[in-house]
Parts: C-alpha cells; sequence; structure tokens
C-alpha cells in the first residue's frame, strides 16, 4: 500500500516508517530532510507557505499517517502554532483535490488536560492547554472538517516509551535502572500514569490500515487501559532488566496529576488490545540489551 | 489619550473602530495586508487620515514588533473571514487567523508591561449550533446535523435525546463550542489563544463574540463573506439571491455602530477583562426575511431563490443572549434592523458589486453545497 507519513524524523514517525516498510507497505516520508526509515523521502517543509501547492503535484497515498507534531516541553507559542495547526491546515488543504482513503493522526492524552474523572473516555472534554494539548486538540479540529473527502482516525497517544526515545517518564526510569541507580519516584509512588510501548502503538496503526473504524471521523484514546501507578511501572522495568536499582518512593509533590484513559473503544472499534505491563517491560528491556 | 494599534484596521469593522478610537482622541496605528479579495486591489478607501498606516501582514514578526513601539492597546481585527473559502483555503486561513495572532502575541508578551488592554474580533460561528430547547428534555445542545438528515431536506434541529424539533433559544456564552468550519476553528483558536495568554501574563483581554454584522463598508468586492453584502450584491446586479436550504434559518443581524459600540466599552471598562462577550442585538430574523428586506429597499421586485441545498458546515439558527454584554460592557443595541437596512442600502447603491457566481462555483466544486 502507498502509505505517506509525516513527522518521520520523530520517535513515533520513525518506528512508524521502519515497521510500515517491513510490512512490505511503499512509505513515502515528507519531511524536511531526508527520512532513512521511509521508502522514499518528499523534501517539504508542511509549515511553509506553498506545502499545499507542493503536496497536489503528488501522486495520492492510499494513506497518510500525520505524525508531524512539535512535541510538548519548551518553546514558543508561535512554533506549536505553526507545527501543529498550521502543518495540518496546509496537509488537508493539499490533500483536498486528490484525498486519500484514510488519515490517521497520531494526536495526544493531553487535550483532556487535566480531567475531573478517570478513566476519561473519548466524549470528555478535550480542550487542552496551550500551548501543546491545545494546539493538537485545534489539529483534530481541523481534520475533522476533511472527513467528506477521507476517513479520519484520530488516535490519542499516551506517554510512548521505546528504544531511543528520550522523552516519556519511563525512558528516564529506564536510563536509571539500566545504571542501576536507586530510583525516587515523587508522591510515594503513588501518581496513576498512563504509558505505552510504541509496539503497541504500531499494533493500533496496522490494525486502523486493515479494519478502519466504521464512522468516517473517529477519535480513539491508546493507553494501558489500567489504573497503573508510577510504582508499579518503577517495578516492572527493573525486574524486566534485572536490575539492581533501589526504589524510593518520597513524599515530595509533583505537578503531574493522576491520569489513565478509557480504551474501550479502541478495543471494541480497532481491536486494540495493548500488552500487560510485564510482557510490555520485557519487550522494552529486549530493545534496551 | 492612548496610543492604539488596530490590526486589520482599514477592513470593515476595523475601520469604524478606527473612527471611533479618533473621535475619541485616542492615536492610532493601523497595520493592515488590504488583501486584494477586500480591498480589490486599491488603497485604504476607509481608512481615517489621522491614523498612522502601516501595510503588511500580521504574520510578519518584525512588522508586527514594529507596529507595537509606543502602542497601550491593541484591537485585533485582521482576519480572513470566508466561511466556505476556509473549507478549500486551508491553509491560508490558518496561517493568517492562528499563525498571526501567535506572532502578535509573542510580540505582545515580549512588551507586556507595556500593552494594557487587547481586545480580539471573535465570532459566534465558534458555537456551531446555537441552543436550543426541547419541549421534552429541557435546554439542548446539538452538534451539526447529521448528512442523512440533510440529505432528506429535513432543515430543522432534532433534539439528540429523544428525537422531537428542537427550538431555538438564545445562545450564552456558556454553550460548548462545536466549531464547524476551518474560519470557525481558527476564530476559537484566536480567542483562545488571546484569552489564555492574556490571563497568564496578566494582560486584560476582552475576546467579543460579534453575531452577523451588517452595516457601510461590508465589502461588496468580496464575494465570500457577509450574507447582507452577498444579496444586496446580487439584487443590485439583477439576481434573485440564491438561498440555502428552505430559507428560515434564522441569524442575528447586528449593526456595526454596535460592534464598535462594544468595542469602545471593552476599552472604557475593566469589568469584561479576561471574558468571551456576545455582541448581538438578541432579536433572530430568517436569511428569507431579510433578502426580502433587502429587495424591497432596493425597490427590486426580485425573490430571493430558494436551492434547498445545504452548505457544508452550515447551522439552522444561532441568536445572542446579550445578558453578559450587558452586565459587564454596559452594551444595549442601539440600531434596530429598520433603521441599519436602509443605511446599509445607501452604502451599497454606490458600490460596484461583485458576481457571487464564482463563489458559489467554487464551493459546488470542492462539493461543499450539495
Amino acid at each position: 500500500m502507498n502509505i505517506w507519513i509525516t513527522g518521520c524524523n520523530g520517535f513515533v514517525g520513525t518506528r512508524l516508517a521502519q515497521h510500515l516498510v517491513a510490512n512490505q507497505h511503499d512509505v513515502t516520508a515528507l519531511s524536511p530532510q531526508d527520512c532513512t526509515a521511509a521508502s522514499q523521502t518528499v523534501t517539504i517543509d508542511l509549515t511553509a507557505q506553498d506545502a499545499p501547492r507542493v503536496i497536489e503535484r503528488l501522486a495520492a497515498p492510499e494513506v497518510v499517517v500525520h505524525a508531524y507534531s512539535k512535541e510538548p516541553g519548551p518553546g514558543e507559542l508561535i512554533d506549536f502554532v505553526d507545527a501543529n495547526v498550521h502543518a495540518t491546515s496546509n496537509l488537508i488543504e493539499g490533500l483536498t483535490q486528490q484525498p486519500p482513503r484514510m488519515i490517521i493522526y497520531t494526536s495526544t492524552l493531553s487535550v483532556y488536560g487535566r480531567p475531573s474523572l478517570i478513566p476519561v473516555d473519548e466524549a470528555g472534554p478535550a480542550g487542552g492547554t496551550l500551548p501543546y494539548g491545545a494546539t493538537k486538540r485545534w489539529a483534530e479540529q481541523l481534520l475533522e472538517t476533511f472527513q467528506r473527502y477521507a476517513r479520519i482516525v484520530v488516535l490519542r497517544l499516551p506517554s510512548i516509551y521505546g528504544a531511543n526515545q528520550q522523552e516519556s517518564f519511563v525512558d528516564n526510569l529506564a536510563r536509571a535502572a539500566q545504571r542501576d541507580e536507586p530510583i525516587e519516584l515523587l508522591a510515594r509512588g503513588e501518581l496513576v500514569r498512563d504509558a505505552l510501548h510504541i509496539s503497541d502503538v504500531l499494533r493500533a496503526v496496522d490494525n486502523c490500515i486493515s479494519q478502519p473504524p466504521a464512522e468516517t471521523f473517529t477519535i480513539l484514546n491508546l493507553g494501558c487501559g489500567k489504573r497503573t501507578t508510577t510504582m508499579e511501572y518503577a517495578r516492572a522495568l527493573v525486574d524486566a532488566l534485572g536490575s539492581k536499582s533501589d526504589i524510593t518512593p518520597v513524599d515530595r509533590v509533583t505537578s503531574d496529576f493522576d491520569f489513565y484513559a478509557d480504551i474501550s473503544a479502541a478495543r471494541q472499534q480497532i481491536a486494540f488490545a495493548p500488552m500487560s505491563l510485564a510482557d510490555s517491560m520485557k519487550v522494552y528491556a529486549d530493545e534496551l540489551r | 489619550m492612548k496610543n492604539i494599534l488596530v490590526t486589520g484596521g482599514a477592513g470593515f469593522i476595523g475601520s469604524h473602530i478606527v473612527d471611533a478610537l479618533i473621535d475619541r482622541g485616542h492615536r492610532v496605528r493601523v497595520l493592515d495586508a488590504l488583501v486584494e479579495q477586500v480591498h480589490g486591489g486599491a488603497g485604504p478607501q476607509h481608512l481615517n487620515p489621522k491614523a498612522e498606516f502601516l501595510q503588511g501582514d500580521v504574520c510578519d514578526a518584525d512588522l508586527v514588533n514594529h507596529a507595537l513601539e509606543g502602542i497601550e492597546v491593541v484591537y485585533h481585527k485582521a482576519a480572513e473571514v470566508g466561511v466556505g473559502q476556509s473549507m478549500y483555503e486551508i491553509g491560508r486561513y490558518i496561517r493568517a487567523n492562528d499563525f498571526g495572532t501567535a506572532v502578535l502575541l509573542e510580540a505582545i508578551v515580549k512588551r507586556r508591561p507595556q500593552i494594557k488592554k487587547l481586545v480580539v474580533a471573535s465570532s459566534m460561528s465558534i458555537y456551531g449550533e446555537g441552543a436550543y430547547a426541547c419541549d421534552k428534555c429541557g435546554p439542548v445542545q446539538p452538534k451539526l446535523r447529521p448528512l442523512s438528515q440533510l440529505l432528506d431536506r429535513d432543515w430543522e434541529i432534532n433534539c439528540p435525546q429523544c428525537g422531537a424539533k428542537a427550538k431555538p433559544v438564545p445562545t450564552n456564552e456558556d454553550k460548548p463550542l462545536f466549531p464547524s468550519s476551518v474560519y470557525a476553528i481558527s476564530k476559537q483558536d484566536q480567542e483562545q489563544f488571546c484569552l489564555v495568554v492574556g490571563r497568564a501574563y496578566n494582560i486584560p483581554v476582552v475576546a467579543l463574540r460579534y453575531f452577523n454584522v451588517y452595516g457601510p463598508r461590508q465589502a461588496l468586492s468580496n464575494p465570500y463573506t457577509g450574507v447582507c453584502a452577498i444579496f444586496s450584491g446580487r439584487l443590485l446586479n439583477g439576481e434573485s439571491p440564491m438561498i440555502f436550504e428552505d430559507g428560515e434559518q434564522t441569524r442575528d443581524f447586528v449593526h456595526v455602530s454596535d460592534i464598535v459600540q462594544a468595542n469602545m466599552l471593552a476599552l472604557e471598562t475593566d469589568k469584561a477583562d479576561y471574558e468571551a462577550v456576545n455582541i448581538g442585538t438578541g432579536s433572530p430574523i430568517s436569511v428569507s426575511d431579510i433578502s426580502l428586506m433587502l429587495a424591497q429597499g432596493l425597490h427590486k421586485d426580485i425573490k430571493p431563490q430558494i436551492t434547498a441545498k445545504y452548505r457544508e458546515g452550515d447551522i439552522r439558527h444561532c441568536v445572542a443572549d446579550i445578558s453578559r454584554a450587558r452586565k459587564l460592557l454596559g452594551y444595549e443595541p442601539k440600531v434596530k434592523l429598520a433603521d441599519g437596512i436602509p443605511e446599509l442600502l445607501d452604502w451599497v447603491r454606490q458600490q460596484q458589486a461583485e458576481n457571487t457566481t464564482q463563489a458559489t462555483a467554487e464551493l459546488e466544486q470542492h462539493q461543499l453545497v450539495r
């Protein structure tokens, strides 16, 4: 299948490109830099004013996986708007004349902000906070307007971990565990977090492609599907790595809050079945070795 | 006397605001790109000569920074405004409205002790459908009508709970936002940007959610926006106004002088700081009736053409609840349609109307009218 990937140089995009190429898809990266994981790269800056015209000249794909994003963290407002909203608008404008069968957008559970109840399902208020959560939500809304042209599947991702990922809290734990360093867990290790190994995301994308949801616009939460504390993540990881790290819960508070997503819609609509925590950490530990 | 920047200050609403500010003794600088679709390639025809004029794009960070020199108050009115057009010139709308606002806000934040207030133009379009009430279920806040319903030419809103027909009621600011066009999404983004950044940096921000604005200086040269202007333009050209659905959809038409009133009040009081406020009249009128009023006023015996087609993303009814504007701003709409329409038509008669057929054809080409 002819598939485009945006954001191919990020962690999720790279792993997606590698996975889809390995599964015999013809993967074109739309990227300002060469993306070695893809079959080929079309050099394009999705935030440039002429991006829609560049896209219009390309042969239409069957599926677009839109993973281009400015990731959470510090940065100028303008950069979040440019990467998360403006790039999305340019992409769909460029696809209007020859729309793909489906666009899969890797969004984020951050669109829920700090929910009053967990687990949060897709009907929960989604406004996000500026800049990251809100701009990702706005990109979702733009894609919703495109459903008359293409089936849209929005996958709201939790924190994603895997080899070569630098950003997630599980990867931070792994770096300490690999060095057998002590691990301190804030809020006594009782904080509930939602995280997935990248391979679960790859399977979710596979399932979207092979058995897409029935509706023309679908939002699906992805996540571990269970109330899981940072202590449980840390213990499973230390066990999987055979690490000698001591795990110490400390009272210090954190600005983070308890969160996990209701994934029943993804289970039902794309047969999403995340690995157990123990299995997930084994896969991750094998990657790290 | 304050030093005030008005982005989009050469446009329809912006130029009226500039006039009012200058009348009140303020020093005004205008930043406006003079977009050809609005200004027809001509210079700034409505720009107050006492205003300082900078031509350029609000996305140009250097220019915006320059435009903010010495400024204490910003009226952010620059925006691309065609709902239908936004659905195929998507990048252009997001660039101008989202990216442009982000550029402006970053420049404002860098000068934050200097900027005392930001007034941003928002839009009723961000609500999507207005508020409704069901006899059986009470208040309901429906999303857009499903495609199957529209294909059946069943236009009125069904209660999402029991399926009975729901009645439109005034829409207040607490109604959840369901923007249904790229334009509406971009206006929602603009408003939220300004309010969130304002709160974060203690820069008082007032977001004014305009309902359907009409009045003199409305660009007849722009066939993509403003139902009064579009209908008037067609009538002047001897053509029937084309009305989607059955013409019984209602809107809240507010005269531009009442929009100016709200903008002046937003500057004079701090009671609406950090708030979004509806600016309309609270009185609904059907699109058919507006068409007939315009034809009558222009002495044209031309009936509207009811197309029974629908336009992607269109809503059925939305009329403002202006309680918050009354309470916080002391706003009271002064111009009734019966007075405002003749004034609009005096303006219209002096204008060369563009043919709107192309705009409709573009919508049909993109399958946005069915």
